[in-house]
């Protein structure tokens, strides 16, 4: 216990350096000369690398849970397609000059009606079943891709770029309104699923242990679901599609935290914070012009994983 | 069964275009009654600036200028694309374009026996070339070397102005918001830019287009900045303005962000090229005295 803590005080600790350092190593390019107007770029950028990473590992963590699933992540039911397909829409409808909320609100609403979509498909007389919820996940993904491949070929052939640039993931924020309304999303995302953290324990145990546990397995099932899709559906919104980080942050905070979901959620919403941080970091600094965020997480992420289910198999779902 | 069938059509086909080729009453001096399919908008363009509008018979659908033009030409395909059902339908024995998506697609062409010729015409110096060989391929020489004649002196003297522009006002040219997106060296863009006056900011890296971060343009602090956007886009300029953290710069405090740009001119090489620089010469040397604009303003001459 008393190591426990001591980790905990660590994590806090290089954390909060990592993002002050972060906040302070100008982007490739760019000199310190013009710090006093670069440095509150930087510094909300650092910040919402941390909101959607932390967004995403939390989002990861509910899904895994409820879907008793370690390949579940944020994008499993097909919110990245959805939200993908909300997205270009707005930008081939020309909403995009309408304000900077125009694009992440409607890859939000893409997002959700994408869920509710794959829900309603997985609910047959009031039940809905964990593997009915990942196959019409994927299916719904599948469709959602080709629509927006047929969006993308129908579209004015200079509009084809615009939405698969999107797609590859930008974590500059354009308005601060726009940053604090996926941090408002995220934080409540966090504590909702925070809240119910038992619960969460109690399902991955299996919705009938779960229900004889005392759980009222649909509504926390629902509810969990709903969490997880705000939280992944508004940082799609303002981040485009940044793979890895919802898969295998939880991954490695279960193994850091053990599997009980009152530390697990905390620990996996830091960790994954600061893993985004670094990525973007790596993505702005390393090369010039700068990389996509995506083949960061993906490149330092994936050995790391690998090595990590070699290390520690015992800790982590995998055996 | 099929292929024989496809294939005695094209006969036939190309044999009526052959026997065709010797009667055409030809409106013009030249390959009398060539029948010319262009897979590029600027091709389309130069082709009717040149005087051979009435010989254009398939464009793409990207095509959009000159309007008669356009609404009377059946379309072939897309930019590069040509749908090879649709171009053997309008019978072609000259296919112009500028760069093929799939190069195979340019033997195919020219198995079928139907004349393929490739322009270069994607750089500000190669238009003038390009207007000449067109106009020699569709036996409008005269037209094509007094239009070549005017773009090259004008594109001179538009450098020689430059040339006395102390300093030249730094240009952000954004072609997507989101993300950020500008354009490199050795773009058409940036030459448009730098005939226009201005200096491209995005200039130091060679790659065509590419990713920023507001860190960046903030810390370059352009003078001015163009909004290009590639699909749509209507009033982008006030929100490139509401910015985190762009108030500052000299572009924004002074007022100097345009958009609304006719990019079917601007982004375009082809013969109208010189409007769309000379409407991007006056708003990138707004304000810059006109002495040090060495002759600024006397377009019209």
């Amino acid at each position: 216990m008393k190591n426990r803590k001591r980790f905990f005080l660590l994590l806090a600790v290089a954390g909060f350096i990592l993002v002050a350092v972060a906040a302070l190593v100008p982007t490739a390019g760019v000199g310190f000369g013009s710090w006093r107007h670069t440095m509150p770029l930087r510094t909300a950028r650092v910040l919402a690398a941390f909101i959607v990473g932390a967004g995403l590992s939390c989002s990861g963590v509910v899904f895994q849970a409820l879907l008793r699933n370690p390949l579940a992540e944020p994008y499993v039911l097909g919110v990245s397609g959805g939200a993908g397909l909300g997205a270009a829409a707005a930008i081939l409808a020309g909403f995009a000059a309408a304000g900077f909320m125009a694009i992440p609100l409607s890859a939000f609403v893409g997002g959700v009606l994408t869920l509710a979509a794959v829900i309603l498909l997985a609910t047959d007389r009031g039940e809905t079943s964990v593997y009915g919820l990942i196959l019409s996940g994927v299916i719904v993904s599948a469709l959602c891709s080709s629509l927006l491949l047929f969006m993308v070929w129908s579209a004015p052939r200079e509009g084809l770029h615009t939405v698969l640039w999107w797609m590859l993931g930008n974590l500059e924020p354009d308005s601060v309104a726009l940053l604090q309304a996926t941090f408002i999303m995220v934080l409540a995302g966090c504590c909702g699923s925070w809240l119910i953290s038992a619960e969460l324990d109690a399902m991955t145990l299996g919705r009938e242990a779960a229900h004889n546990l005392g759980v009222r397995t649909r509504r926390i099932f629902i509810l969990g679901l709903a969490l997880a899709t705000v939280m992944a559906a508004s940082v799609v919104g303002m981040a485009g599609l940044i793979g890895f980080v919802g898969l295998i942050v939880p991954h490695v905070a279960r193994s850091i935290a053990g599997p009980g979901h009152r530390t697990l959620i905390p620990v996996s919403a830091v960790l994954g914070g600061l893993f985004l941080v670094l990525c973007d970091t790596v993505a702005r600094c390393v090369m010039k012009p700068e990389m996509p965020v995506g083949v960061v997480t993906a490149l330092c992420g994936g050995p790391f994983f690998l090595a990590l289910l070699r290390r520690r198999k015992r800790f982590s779902w995998l055996e | 069964m099929k292929k024989c069938v496809v294939i005695s059509l094209v006969l036939a086909m190309s044999a009526v275009l052959c026997g065709g080729c010797g009667r055409g009453p030809g409106p013009a001096p030249g390959p009398a009654g060539a029948r010319v399919v262009s897979l590029a908008p600027n091709l389309t363009e130069i082709v009717c600036a040149v005087g051979g509008g009435d010989l254009l018979v398939g464009r793409t659908d990207a095509c959009d200028y000159p309007p008669d033009v356009v609404g009377r030409v059946p379309v072939v395909g897309g930019f590069g694309v040509p749908s090879m059902e649709k171009l053997l339908s309008v019978s072609p024995t000259l296919v112009l374009d500028v760069d093929l998506e799939d190069e195979m697609a340019g033997g195919r062409i020219s198995r079928l026996g139907i004349r393929r010729e490739r322009i270069a015409c994607s750089r500000l110096d190669e238009i003038p070339g390009a207007v000449e060989k067109v106009g020699g391929l569709t036996g409008r020489e005269a037209a094509a070397a007094a239009l070549a004649g005017s773009l090259r002196a004008r594109i001179a003297e538009l450098r020689a102005q430059n040339r006395g522009i102390s300093k030249r006002p730094s240009v952000y040219v954004e072609i997507w918001h989101d993300p950020k997106t500008t354009v490199g060296t050795n773009t058409f863009l940036s030459e448009i830019v730098a005939l226009a006056g201005g200096h491209n900011i995005g200039d130091e890296t060679d790659k065509d287009y590419y990713q920023v971060s507001s860190e960046w343009v903030v810390d370059r602090n352009p003078d001015v900045i163009l909004c290009l956007y590639m699909s749509g886009g209507g009033a982008s300029g006030k929100l490139v303005a509401e910015r985190m953290g762009w108030r500052g710069m000299a572009a924004v405090r002074n007022g100097r962000i345009y958009d609304g740009f006719d990019n079917s001119v601007l982004l375009r090489p082809g013969p109208r090229v010189l409007e769309g620089v000379e409407a991007l010469r006056r708003r990138i040397l707004d304000g810059v005295p006109p002495d040090a604009a060495a002759g600024h303003g006397n377009s019209a001459k």
